[in-house]
């Protein structure tokens, strides 16, 4: 029941992770205003594995594979049993927050290092290190997806999967820093500063992984409902009726169609106020998401409890703190990079609507 | 806000004091020391005024001979049938879907240069857009012609669209086949459309330049009457970006419509759900690799080195290392689902595709498009014209063994041993393929011949005058 909640806040912190080594990676305008909230959001990596240790612990009541009885006797999952065990699972997962932290620190103190420095020579590492950092996080984002989400249905796979986790992830981390960033629009250290089309800049972006989280997540409903092949098909047809399929439909509205069309306007992403409403609905929606995609595996009808709710507010609650206490004793605006100044005057706008 | 500002040189506390290596300086997009007339000049001599050299007549004349041979290969398919084309049960589907594939991937990165890097305004995309999209629309034609052929009886290829009729027959709307015909068809209008636009106003500058009578009479009117009012302008640069704007979806929704044609079957090797953004990653990567193939020698041939710069280059270097990092993503998760999905016939496709019959293809594969593109990591290699013209030629050939080892690879083994077969192209399969590149050259030539290929005057908005200064910059002092 926390399993949703802790993807959920976790999706955001590594997907922070990607999007500033994306950033490190191409040096585009758009993610000046955001990298210290990202920097801050990927390194609450730390604390993830905290909340992680429950679901480690809880194994056996969480992943059917676990109870090898049935597993060793099942034709598909048999076959399987190298793969999903409690050994690599654990290893594995030591090896995904092992890297992410890595990555997120050795960013911190390249970035520091940059701050005394300002040597051209550091600013290339510290890309260098981003841009290795891409594939690593493209790929054991897909794996900690299978291990910790796809393998709840055993039986089930699809190659998409990973892509649209990560594109998720991504889509969870523009959401909240954007938020963040808009929030802090309306205060007096930021009047002037922020301008709406750094925001603009931001909601563009925002659009394209609406956009894109929508082509691989319809790319795969559609394959597996035209094939129509035993192995697959139940995943879509639990998740397509009832109350599931209501929430289905649900997330057609509020996380395409609704976010698409209001992002659409550029009324709408210049206003702080405004582009606030869509990044609670965008994040509001990532949780239905990502809690229909879990939930169905252990329960065949609707089912919402409220653990599902504490937990969220809980991980919640300690995230953000960690979030901010990280953020803690810097400015927001990295102001010692050394295009700065342009970046601000000119709004950052490198993304046309 | 009443606080008071500063020039930006004084608050502006970095690296003007320090030396700057040489790697960190930035490259032009245009070479220093151009003006407007020269940019003219020399893009609109190719055309006009000089003779071609050598190589052109030496180029045309073997893609000609090459193109003969596809008309030949055509003549003969139309007089005899699809029955001289190596596919057969259980390989049905060949080279004629195999390079239909090809090809039009390849189109692909002239409508991402075009569109999408317009809408993220690149400046780096002005001087190969032109060239790009004259790819695209050479690379649709050779594409094109696979499916018609494969028709059987081409002449009866309009059935393939859906209009009313005494037979009231329709086509099978379900079919991804049919959604094909109208992706292709709608890509290859916009894509037309998108690149005569752009060449209007260029198309002027040759009427107002050409000395022949008929030179004068042809670019004329293929120019519309341009005569670069504001009106002129005002209407040309919305149609422009209206089109950018059309052209965008359809990089993804060509290429995704192709990958259904296989991902909705339920066979092994086909039925995969990441096929649509695997395939569109792919089309990209072996399009910057036709761009570049074709792109290096263009611009030594008729010295466009300050066009085109090494900036340029890696740049392009730089789309064909993300991209083809994705498209081996995408390699190594169909290894893993093969063994995790725990389907014998899964795994036993994907074992005979490493290990059966035609491993070779399959090694070479990795090597071309797995390995070969990590040369891209490289500052020194990708900043190289002859590095990247060597990566580009592995790509070139990777993608169309990545298309072989999907196809034939697939189909030859199916769920029935008592079904399995060889597949190999005939003399006819692979002259028609070779013919079709003849084609694509033929017209490319014909293209450097008769129109610029390089936008005038999008080069001309790069030029250090077309930016007037503006007043020094300034910025809160509270920053």
């Amino acid at each position: 029941m926390g399993q949703p909640s802790f993807i959920f806040w976790f999706s955001i912190a590594a997907g922070c992770l990607g999007v500033l080594m994306l950033q490190y990676t191409t040096g585009g305008e758009w993610g000046l205003m955001i990298r210290r909230p990202l920097g801050a959001g990927a390194r609450t990596m730390m604390w993830m594995v905290l909340f992680f240790i429950p679901i480690a612990i809880g194994m056996k009541y969480l992943y059917p594979w676990m109870n090898l009885d049935w597993a060793r006797r099942d034709a598909v999952v048999s076959q399987k049993l190298a793969y999903l065990n409690w050994k690599r699972f654990g290893i594995f997962a030591i090896v995904y927050f092992g890297a992410w932290i890595l990555w997120a620190w050795r960013i911190r103190v390249l970035s520091l290092q940059f701050y005394k420095d300002r040597s051209p020579y550091t600013d290339l590492a510290r890309r260098r290190w981003a841009a290795a950092g891409l594939p690593m996080i493209v790929l054991t984002l897909t794996f900690a997806s299978i291990d910790w989400m796809m393998s709840l249905e055993p039986k089930w796979n699809s190659t998409m999967y990973g892509i649209t986790f990560t594109v998720g992830c991504g889509l969870s981390a523009f959401a909240f820093v954007t938020f963040f960033l808009a929030r802090l629009a309306t205060t007096d250290a930021m009047k002037g500063i922020l301008k709406p089309t750094h925001l603009r800049d931001l909601g563009n972006l925002m659009l394209a992984f609406v956009m894109f989280y929508a082509y691989t997540a319809f790319s795969e409903f559609l394959l597996i409902w035209y094939a129509n092949v035993r192995e697959e098909i139940p995943h879509y047809v639990i998740r397509d009726v009832g109350v599931w399929g209501a929430v289905a439909a649900a997330i057609i509205v509020f996380h395409f169609f609704l976010p698409f069309f209001m992002l659409l306007m550029r009324p709408i992403k210049d206003r702080a106020e405004t582009i606030t409403i869509v990044t609670i609905v965008i994040l509001i929606m990532r949780y239905v998401a990502i809690y229909w995609l879990i939930a169905p595996s252990w329960y065949d009808h609707f089912h919402y409890s409220i653990w599902s709710l504490t937990t969220l507010v809980g991980i919640g609650g300690v995230w953000i703190w960690t979030f901010i206490d990280q953020l803690k004793g810097q400015t927001i605006i990295p102001i010692h990079e050394t295009w700065v100044e342009e970046a601000i005057r000119e709004g950052a706008i490198r993304v046309n609507a | 806000m009443a606080t008071e500002q500063v020039p930006i040189h004084e608050v502006r506390p970095v690296t003007q004091e320090l030396k700057i290596p040489a790697r960190f300086i930035p490259q032009p997009v245009l070479e220093p020391g151009h003006t407007y007339s020269s940019i003219t000049d020399h893009i609109s001599s190719i055309v006009l005024r000089r003779k071609m050299p050598l190589i052109w007549y030496v180029g045309m004349g073997l893609s000609t001979i090459l193109f003969l041979v596809l008309l030949a290969a055509i003549g003969q398919l139309i007089i005899v049938g699809v029955g001289i084309w190596g596919i057969n049960h259980p390989v049905a589907w060949g080279f004629d879907i195999l390079n239909f594939v090809w090809w039009i991937g390849i189109g692909h990165a002239g409508t991402l240069i075009s569109a999408i890097l317009l809408l993220l305004r690149q400046e780096w995309r002005t001087s190969i857009n032109r060239f790009a999209e004259a790819m695209t629309l050479f690379a649709v034609a050779s594409a094109g012609l696979y499916p018609a052929l494969h028709t059987g009886r081409p002449w009866y290829d309009f059935w393939l669209f859906p209009y009313p009729n005494t037979m009231t027959l329709w086509p099978q709307f379900r079919s991804p086949l049919i959604w094909d015909v109208f992706a292709v068809s709608t890509y290859a209008t916009v894509s037309f459309l998108f690149w005569y636009t752009g060449l209007i106003p260029d198309l002027a500058t040759l009427r107002d330049r050409a000395n022949s009578f008929f030179g004068r009479k042809i670019y004329g009117m293929l120019a519309l009457g341009w005569r670069g009012s504001a009106k002129h302008w005002y209407r040309y640069e919305s149609a422009y970006l209206l089109l950018a704007g059309l052209s965008t979806p359809l990089v993804l929704s060509v290429h995704t419509v192709v990958s259904f044609d296989f991902a909705v079957a339920q066979l092994p090797g086909w039925h995969s759900t990441f096929f649509p953004p695997y395939f569109v990653a792919g089309a990209v990567y072996a399009g910057f690799a036709m761009v570049l193939t074709l792109a290096i020698p263009f611009r030594k041939i008729f010295k466009l080195e300050d066009f085109i710069t090494i900036k340029h280059l890696e740049n392009m270097g730089k789309v064909m290392l993300a991209t083809g990092m994705i498209v081996f993503y995408s390699y190594c998760m169909e290894a893993f689902f093969a063994f995790y999905s725990g389907n014998v016939f899964e795994k036993y496709m994907y074992l005979n595709r490493a290990t059966g019959p035609y491993w070779k293809m399959f090694a070479m594969l990795i090597i071309c498009n797995g390995l070969a593109p990590q040369l891209m990591w490289f500052k020194r290699l990708r900043t190289s014209a002859f590095w990247l013209f060597v990566t580009a030629q592995f790509v070139n050939v990777g993608m169309w063994l990545e298309r072989f080892v999907i196809i034939p690879t697939s189909l030859h083994r199916d769920f029935l041993p008592s079904s399995w077969g060889m597949y190999h192209g005939t003399r006819w399969d692979w002259s028609m393929f070779i013919g079709s590149i003849g084609l694509f050259l033929f017209l490319l030539f014909l293209f450097v011949r008769f129109l610029p290929m390089i936008s005038i005057f999008e080069m001309r908005t790069l030029v250090p005058e077309a930016h007037p200064i503006a007043d020094e910059p300034t910025v809160e002092k509270a920053i």
